[in-house]
């Protein structure tokens, strides 16, 4: 069997662009589906907290949070089992030692302000996004930090409005990182 | 030196080929989701994964994820050897080419 120096570039580089969106595919995962759905309970948590009253507005983020873990879940565990890898239940594991420190950070803190717990929350959640990048694809370092320095921009120059500049800048970044990259990577 | 491989260098069964070896060693992937990454119908898909099964190129898996049946596929040994040895044929080819042009020149 014979072929031609160009069949032969085309072949590898048809090799080459297969391995790399199966190697996306692995490293993303479920990932852009979690930034949007994190992305939509954030926009709709921070207008709460802007617009109705604590306790309300406390209710709905229990709601929010409470749903959002538990369709993660759901959605994490559907998406993820498109491959059988060895090691891949890291990832889970690191999330869920990940969040029990968040609560033991905010339990050591406590006694803290609606407005600090938010930005703790957030700035814990970017740092986790931040590392994942480093480890998977490096756009999503790029969204942590983003996100990270968008919410300390309206918690230390923007108090007034702090909920609401999180929910357009902080949830819709989210929210519109999730979308472009499920598209970018499709 | 290495030869072509004409079962894998079909077009459709090479790149079936390169998204498994892709996986590294003992690692599976959906049937539906590979089909969804490369492009192709079931159909297709179904025909040239035998073609490799036969060949002892791929194996297919049937189970059970929460109740619905799935078929997970993941390359043999004999298929990642066969395929790295098709890729160096073709690295091969490449480096001869560029050979003949530097006499030429």
């Amino acid at each position: 069997m014979e072929i031609s120096r160009e069949e032969a570039i085309q072949s590898l580089q048809e090799i080459r662009e297969v391995r790399s969106r199966i190697r996306t595919s692995i490293a993303t995962g479920s990932t852009p589906f979690h930034m949007i759905l994190w992305g939509a309970i954030w926009f709709f948590g921070y207008l709460a907290s802007h617009f109705l009253d604590a306790e309300t507005s406390g209710q709905i983020w229990t709601v929010l949070a409470i749903g959002g873990s538990i369709a993660s879940g759901v959605m994490g565990y559907r998406l993820g089992s498109r491959y059988r890898l060895p090691g891949s239940h890291r990832i889970w594991q690191i999330w869920i030692f990940f969040m029990l420190y968040v609560v033991l950070w905010i339990w050591v803190a406590w006694p803290l302000e609606m407005e600090q717990i938010s930005m703790l929350i957030a700035l814990y959640a970017m740092f986790a996004y931040v590392l994942m990048g480093l480890w998977l694809e490096r756009i999503i370092t790029w969204i942590g930090l983003l996100v990270s320095g968008l919410g300390l921009i309206g918690y230390f120059l923007l108090p007034d409005v702090y909920y609401l500049w999180m929910a357009f800048l902080g949830g819709g970044t989210m929210f519109g990182s999730g979308i472009y990259i499920l598209k970018r990577w499709k | 030196m290495s030869m072509l491989n004409e079962i894998i260098h079909q077009p459709v069964r090479m790149r079936i080929m390169a998204a498994l070896v892709a996986l590294d060693a003992s690692g599976q992937v959906e049937f539906t989701h590979l089909r969804d990454v490369l492009s192709l119908t079931d159909g297709n898909l179904g025909a040239h994964l035998r073609k490799l099964e036969d060949a002892g190129y791929v194996s297919l898996e049937k189970t059970f994820v929460a109740r619905k049946p799935r078929t997970f596929v993941a390359a043999t040994k004999e298929g990642y050897q066969a395929f790295a040895d098709h890729v160096e044929a073709l690295e091969q080819i490449l480096s001869g080419a560029e050979v003949e042009e530097k006499h030429k020149a």
